[in-house]
């Protein structure tokens, strides 16, 4: 019996050596161009197989399974800490395991390319801005010193939030640098770019007034606590969320307004923490799976407050308007020739006031122009059923 | 063998009757039209009081009643008062109370003597946002947006008076969207997390995981041994056993524009005649009753 499991398993082995040894002895691959600095595993002991069959697969390259359940056999951590991630890397969270890293051999971490030049691949923005200072990890495109590359706890895969300005900058002195607000937990991003900007200090573009004037007192001296300290001076603002639909939120010590508004520095119009795409996310998350459920989306997408409103709004999701109003302002031949909207036309199916978004959604949907069903028929048919 | 068939035949009609609860719900009609005939525009609330129903018309700045039949009696906006109206209650002495987001105060009207008061909620100083409102013995409970938290309010003399706010210890915190007070506690739903928090009677704090599978869940409701929540995004109200965590048991409701279908729902609200689901998108009201 022994000597059949050990005949058993000497069969198997030699056959894969068979195999390893046969992809490059029969002339049609090369071992040279499987190597690098740095192998694959499988590679690194001529074991094809372990990803590739001989002879035929329904998998491109003649791999055994698909990507990334392919990678997954081996890197099985990783494909359990990916499922408790908070927040990944899209790439990752497509299974596009070969958009950043080559199959077989390449430089360190087997990158398709190296440093930042892989990374800006896909974020070009970022690779564009155009800073006077900047900040020494991003000047030698350092990504990977402040980002993690597959997942994190925020959308911008930052290692450890604060902790990790501190693993750089003595954290007594930075935060004895900032005055008698400054605590050591404080969100050194809220007012400095972490990539550059055109200020000392990486001081991001534009400033609160009494930042700006040093005038701390204005704000954190009034006695004021919660929402007040902001309506205090911006008292207009209060109306505005006085409405039916509103972003009112609950204040600790600090006032709700500083979840969307930097207090003292920000890069966006309007003091926001981020750009609106980024910022609303945060609590709209349901706007992003929409928005990767679709294949056609608004192109405006990522100006979340084009159409809707910061503050409040009497109009469902918040919108500008009524939901011909805020689609007309740019859609303009829209609004005089088209299907007819309106006040005076009612949907059939419920009776309400027909309006653009009865059959277009901008935040995405599976259809041309947005539209909320195929325009070849079905959509129509929702109402003219005699057709 | 015959037998056999039998027996599986009787096996697969259990399990289509119970594995398919979804089927039991049943609408039994909408309220969606008032006294005047026009369409309700953007409901944001509706409730049960003594035999009918009443709807918050937003858009319309009008509150309406319906008999238990779905049948339209009145509509109302008391002196004029109503510009956001959100939400509404019966209170002691059946006064009716309203949330008026434009005034960021609560209405009293005495429907008897035609009279408005307007109350408006402080708290060690500061000034109450209120969202929602259920009076239940004799005592207020407001749904605060500047806390998060839910107010607990008695009467005194002719005004109100904020006892404590129940917000929970556990951080971070982001706030409550919806709850519901019954006989054994107070049940809140959290926004952004998704978790449900329970105080019992006796101040004891519970946290149950967040029911999984929700995208933008806006409102719960607890009855009967289940948790009922609705998602705005999905269009469906999920029902979970009353259990920590909730597990799943099916879902009902679907995305569109017809009677039985969901746009932007608003509220889930369970009254003695059935479950009262507020579409706001679809600017009506739906009664469904049944649910194994």
């Amino acid at each position: 019996m022994r000597v059949v499991f050990v005949l058993y398993f000497w069969l198997i082995w030699s056959v894969s050596v068979w195999a390893a040894s046969s992809c490059f002895t029969q002339g049609c691959h090369t071992r040279e161009a499987f190597r690098g600095r740095v192998e694959h595993g499988p590679v690194k002991g001529d074991r094809c197989e372990k990803c590739h069959l001989p002879h035929v697969s329904r998998y491109s390259h003649l791999l055994r399974a698909e990507i990334p359940n392919l990678c997954f056999e081996c890197h099985k951590d990783f494909e359990k800490k990916l499922k408790l991630a908070s927040w990944v890397h899209l790439p990752v969270k497509r299974g596009a395991c070969g958009r950043c890293h080559r199959p077989h051999a390449g430089p360190e971490g087997l990158l398709t390319s190296e440093g930042a030049r892989l990374c800006f691949n896909c974020h070009q923005g970022i690779k564009k801005a155009s800073y006077r200072v900047l900040h020494d990890p991003f000047r030698k495109g350092q990504c990977l010193a402040c980002h993690q590359a597959h997942f994190g706890e925020t959308r911008s895969l930052v290692k450890g939030g604060t902790r990790l300005c501190f693993s750089c900058h003595q954290k007594k002195e930075t935060v004895a640098r900032h005055g008698d607000y400054a605590g050591e937990n404080m969100n050194c991003l809220i007012c400095h770019n972490p990539h550059g900007s055109n200020r000392p200090h990486l001081v991001r573009s534009f400033l609160h007034a009494p930042y700006e004037e040093k005038a701390c007192e204005k704000c954190h001296g009034g006695g004021n606590t919660g929402a007040k300290m902001c309506l205090a001076c911006h008292e207009d603002r209060r109306e505005e969320f006085l409405r039916v639909h509103t972003h009112y939120m609950r204040s600790g010590k600090r006032p709700f307004c500083v979840s969307c508004h930097s207090p003292h520095a920000s890069d966006e119009k309007f003091l926001l923490r981020a750009s609106p795409d980024w910022l609303c996310i945060r609590c709209h998350p349901e706007a992003l799976v929409q928005k990767r459920e679709s294949l056609h989306i608004h192109p405006a997408w990522e100006k979340c407050l084009d159409c809707h409103e910061g503050h409040g709004s009497r109009f469902a999701g918040m919108l500008k308007g009524d939901a011909n109003a805020v689609c007309v302002r740019c859609h303009k031949t829209q609004g005089k020739f088209t299907h007819p909207i309106g006040e005076k036309v009612k949907d059939p199916r419920n009776g309400q006031t027909l309006t653009c978004v009865t059959c277009h959604d901008p935040m995405g949907t599976p259809f041309k122009y947005e539209l909320r069903l195929s325009g070849e028929a079905s959509l129509c048919l929702e109402c003219h059923k005699g057709y | 063998m015959s037998r056999m068939s039998q027996g599986l035949l009787i096996g697969f009609l259990i399990l289509e009757i119970f594995s398919g609860p979804a089927w039991a719900w049943k609408r039994v009609f909408s309220l969606e039209i008032g006294p005047d005939g026009t369409r309700l525009y953007h409901p944001m609330s509706a409730t049960w009081e003594k035999g009918r129903f009443y709807v918050v018309d937003t858009g319309n700045r009008r509150l309406i009643s319906y008999d238990a039949n779905g049948r339209p009696l009145k509509a109302v906006n008391p002196g004029g008062k109503l510009r956001a109206p959100l939400d509404l209650d019966f209170g002691p002495r059946g006064h009716l109370w309203v949330v008026e987001r434009s005034e960021n105060a609560l209405l009293e009207i005495v429907l008897s003597t035609r009279t408005i008061r307007v109350h408006r909620l402080y708290y060690r100083g500061k000034e109450l946002f209120p969202e929602r409102i259920v009076w239940r013995k004799s005592k207020l409970y407001v749904l605060d947006r500047e806390s998060g938290g839910v107010a607990f309010i008695k009467i005194k003399g002719r005004e109100l008076e904020v006892e404590r706010i129940w917000v929970p210890k556990e951080r971070p915190f982001i706030g409550f969207l919806d709850f519901k007070v019954k006989d054994e506690g107070i049940w809140a739903l959290e926004k952004t997390f998704h978790r449900i928090f329970y105080l019992s009677r006796d101040g004891r704090e519970e946290i149950w995981s967040p029911a999984e599978g929700l995208v933008y869940p806006v409102s719960l409701e607890v009855d009967g041994g289940r948790i009922y929540i609705l998602d705005r995004y999905l269009r469906k109200i999920f029902v979970f056993a009353l259990k920590n965590p909730p597990k799943m048991l099916f879902s009902f409701l679907e995305m569109g524009w017809r009677p039985g279908q969901l746009y932007l729902p608003r509220e889930l609200e369970m009254t003695p005649k059935g479950l009262l689901v507020v579409d706001e998108g679809n600017g009506r009201v739906e009664l469904w009753t049944g649910g194994l």
